[in-house]
C-alpha cells in the first residue's frame, strides 16, 4: 500500500468524478434525457403534454440504463468467448 | 415523510459505506495498533462533517426552488444509475460481489509487509485510515447533500441517517471486531441506487415544471418502475451471458 499526499489527492479527484460517471454511456445518456426533457418543457409547440414530461424522462432513463447494460452484457460475453478460446488447447 | 425521504436512503447508503470503510481500519487497526487509524477516521469524518455543512447550508440558503430540484434531480439521478447499475450486472454475475472478508485479507497482508517503528506516531496507519473514511465518506457526503438541499429539516433527517449507519456499523464493529461479510452490500446497494433514481427523475422533472399526479404519491409508483426495470435488465443479461461470468474488467 503505497501512501503519498499526491495519492490522496488524486483519489480525492478520481473518487469525486467517479460519484457520478462510472460508465461514460449512461451518464451522458442520462444528461442527453433531462437535455430532451427540458427542450420539451421549453418548447412552444406543447409536443407532450406538459405532466406527461415525467413519463417521458422515466422512459428515457430506461432505455438509457438497460442500454448500458445491454452494452456492458455484450462486452462481457465476447470476452468470455475470448477467454475460454484462449483456455482451448491449440 | 420529507424527513423520511431524506432520512432513509442516507442511512441504507451510509450503511454500505461505512462498512466498506470499517474492513480498512479494522486491517489497520489489527495489523498497525488502534491509535493512528481511529484518529485517521477521525480527522476524516471531521472533514465530511464540514463539507456537508458548507455545500448543504449554501445549497439550503442560496438556490431557488426549481434550480434545486433540477440540479438535484439531475445529481441523483447520475449517481443513483451508477448504484443500480453495478447492483444489476452483480446480481447477473458479470461483476464480482463485494467480498469485505477478501477485502480485509489483503488490506493486512499489505500492512504486515510495510512493517512500522514502535515507538514513533504511525503516519501510515493515520494516513491510510483517513484516505479510507473520507474516499468511502464522499459518497455519503454527497447523498447526505442531495437529499438534505431540500431544507433544514432535510439535511438535519439526512446528516441524522448517516451518524445512525456510523453509529450503528461503530457498535457492529467493536461488538463483532471482524470485517461486517453478512451485511447484504448488494441488496442495499441496489435499494438505494432506486431510490436514488426515484427522487432524480422525480425532482428533475420537477425542475422542469412538472406536476406529478398524486405529487408525492408518485414516488412509490416510480420506485416499483425502477425495480421492474431492474428485474428486466437481470434477465436481460442473463439471456446474453446465460449463468453469468465475473469479467468486471470487460465492464
Amino acid at each position: 500500500m503505497r501512501i503519498s499526499p499526491s495519492g490522496i489527492l488524486r483519489g480525492i479527484v478520481s473518487q469525486t468524478l467517479g460519484l457520478v460517471v462510472d460508465d461514460g454511456f449512461i451518464a451522458v445518456g442520462a444528461v442527453a434525457a433531462l437535455v430532451l426533457t427540458g427542450l420539451l418543457a421549453s418548447a412552444s409547440i406543447e409536443l407532450v403534454p406538459h405532466d406527461a414530461l415525467g413519463v417521458v424522462l422515466f422512459g428515457i432513463v430506461t432505455i438509457v440504463l438497460l442500454g448500458s447494460l445491454a452494452r456492458a452484457g455484450r462486452a462481457a460475453r465476447t470476452h468470455a468467448v475470448e477467454a475460454s478460446a484462449a483456455e482451448r488447447p491449440s | 415523510m420529507a424527513i423520511a425521504i431524506a432520512a432513509i436512503p442516507a442511512f441504507i447508503a451510509s450503511l454500505v459505506e461505512f462498512v466498506e470503510a470499517y474492513t480498512i481500519v479494522l486491517a489497520i487497526g489489527v495489523t498497525r495498533g488502534w491509535r493512528a487509524p481511529l484518529y485517521g477516521a477521525a480527522a476524516a469524518l471531521l472533514t465530511l462533517g464540514v463539507l456537508v455543512l458548507a455545500f448543504g447550508v449554501t445549497l439550503v440558503n442560496v438556490i431557488d426552488e426549481h434550480a434545486f430540484q433540477l440540479l438535484v434531480g439531475s445529481l441523483l439521478l447520475l449517481f443513483g444509475l451508477k448504484w443500480l447499475r453495478k447492483a444489476i450486472l452483480r446480481y447477473a454475475g458479470i461483476v464480482p460481489l463485494h467480498d469485505e472478508e477478501l477485502i480485509y485479507q489483503r488490506q493486512v497482508a499489505e500492512l504486515r509487509a510495510q512493517g512500522r517503528e514502535p515507538d514513533r506516531f504511525d503516519w501510515i496507519g493515520f494516513i491510510a485510515s483517513y484516505k479510507a473514511m473520507l474516499l468511502e465518506g464522499l459518497e455519503v457526503a454527497f447523498i447526505v447533500i442531495a437529499l438534505g438541499a431540500a431544507g433544514t429539516e432535510a439535511l438535519i433527517a439526512s446528516t441524522a441517517g448517516a451518524v445512525a449507519a456510523f453509529v450503528l456499523v461503530s457498535v457492529l464493529g467493536a461488538v463483532v471486531r471482524a470485517p461486517l461479510s453478512r451485511v447484504p452490500e448488494n441488496t442495499l446497494k441496489f435499494t438505494v441506487g432506486a431510490m436514488l433514481c426515484t427522487f432524480g427523475v422525480f425532482w428533475a422533472a420537477e425542475g422542469f415544471g412538472v406536476e406529478w399526479p398524486g405529487e408525492a404519491l408518485a414516488l412509490p409508483v416510480i420506485f416499483a418502475s425502477f425495480v421492474m426495470v431492474s428485474w428486466l435488465g437481470v434477465r436481460l443479461l442473463d439471456a446474453l451471458v446465460p449463468g453469468g461470468r465475473v469479467v468486471s474488467r470487460a465492464v
